[in-house]
């Protein structure tokens, strides 16, 4: 089943054209990996597919409303804390405790975000798209400031998401952490992207 | 309903700050001692006088003031901080326009609240001062127009902020304000084709009506509607 499609999708930036008559599928049940060089359109793509960044040229069809998303950086107003900000987006206040639990962060639930270092943040980010359950999961640069024990906490919950056969799409840097997790990569050069199987 | 109560709340709880709460108290207790300040009790005039000498003064500080107050939270919270929480909202399904709305409602309801507690200080104030001031419903009618014109300029503001990207935006909106105040003292010909554009109160009524003014208001909110979803967020 097709979950996201791509037809002949544009984006421009200041006369820049960034994404170039883009095709391509997003099906359920497969995983995907974005890569590409600094600034070659990873998050203007995933930008794309979650609706926050319109498209200059070209058609982009979703067959999913809810999406779990992993943004590569995003900004809170200074007075919300930790678990101000999980309990205003879900309901399962002990579900949200043992996450905080899980990922460490229970400790620190009353403190501000803005007050929280770059790792914590990216924990707290994973955490808000894992407490509710989706068939479509999209991460832009899902290990920025993960220690090595969080980061392996992280790919055991991608393999959980395989086992429930979700379909993950992460944009990375290094596409090699996560070859066993991931079955077509989309490689995005000069504004195209090709796919691998 | 449940969905647009449940939107509500999250905006509510992301814009109610320690800073909002501060301005929102800066603005009330300028009003309170605009209002003691305003009150002159000259023997000399009728107690007709003093009361419409007490109008007269309290009002425009009164009306700078929440147009100030106004632009201020409209400015902050679309601020790239304030505002970023919506692409949560969004993932979840809830369009950019429900999005815009809901905030807008939400800032509208604390501007009023702020007005509603401004003109209940005009009326204590006037009460305490004066045995013979009552409660009239042109005192209302003179708030509701400073509230028509406070969301105006909020508006104006909200669409130079989404233009800008900068607290320069506010500095922006003001000074179109006290052009506005300026384009008051000019012809009335003149001040009703302005008036076409922006909305002006020339001693206590709109320049170009009530429906024009709230026409006015829905187009600058549609612009700002039209600019909040053609923007990369």
């Amino acid at each position: 089943m097709i979950l996201i499609k791509l037809e002949n999708v544009s984006k421009m930036y200041k006369k820049r054209l960034i994404i170039d008559k883009v095709n391509f599928e997003i099906e359920s049940k497969n995983s995907y990996i974005i890569i590409g060089e600094n600034g070659t359109g990873k998050t203007t793509i995933i930008k794309i597919i979650m609706g926050l960044v319109n498209v200059s040229n070209g058609i982009v069809k979703k067959e999913i409303s809810n999406i779990g998303y992993l943004p590569d950086k995003c900004f809170f107003p200074n007075h919300i804390t930790v678990s101000v900000f999980l309990n205003l987006f879900h309901e399962n206040n002990k579900l949200i405790d043992n996450h905080l639990k899980e990922w460490g962060l229970y400790e620190h639930k009353d403190k501000k975000i803005s007050n929280l270092s770059k790792g914590m943040f990216q924990k707290l980010m994973i955490i808000n798209m894992l407490l509710k359950e989706e068939d479509l999961y999209i991460l832009d640069e899902p290990l920025n400031g993960l220690d090595a024990l969080s980061q392996k906490k992280f790919f055991s919950k991608i393999m959980l998401l395989k086992e429930k056969e979700k379909t993950v799409v992460v944009a990375t840097h290094f596409p090699q952490l996560y070859k066993k997790y991931f079955n077509r990569v989309l490689k995005i050069e000069n504004g195209k992207i090709n796919i691998y199987s | 309903m449940a969905k647009l109560i449940y939107i509500l709340r999250i905006h509510y709880v992301m814009l109610i700050s320690n800073l909002l709460i501060f301005v929102l108290a800066i603005g009330v207790a300028s009003c309170f001692f605009i209002n003691l300040l305003s009150y002159e009790n000259n023997v000399y005039f009728t107690n007709y006088e003093i009361i419409k000498n007490y109008l007269d003064s309290s009002h425009l500080f009164i009306q700078m003031i929440s147009i100030i107050v106004s632009m201020m939270i409209f400015s902050n919270s679309f601020s790239e901080k304030n505002d970023n929480y919506s692409i949560f909202l969004i993932r979840k399904g809830y369009s950019r326009s429900y999005y815009l709305l809901s905030k807008i409602i939400v800032i509208l309801t604390i501007i009023f609240i702020y007005l509603l507690v401004s003109f209940e200080l005009f009326i204590l104030v006037g009460k305490a001062k004066n045995l013979y001031f009552n409660f009239e419903f042109i005192y209302l009618n003179i708030y509701f127009k400073i509230f028509i014109i406070s969301i105006f300029f909020g508006f104006l503001c909200l669409f130079f902020q989404q233009l800008i990207k900068s607290i320069y935006a506010l500095i922006i909106s003001f000074s179109l304000y006290i052009c506005s105040l300026i384009i008051l003292n000019l012809e009335y010909n003149i001040k009703k084709v302005i008036g076409l554009f922006i909305i002006l109160i020339d001693n206590y009524i709109f320049i170009n009506g009530l429906f024009h003014s709230i026409f006015v208001l829905v187009c600058l909110l549609s612009l700002n509607l039209y600019i909040y979803n053609k923007k990369d967020l």
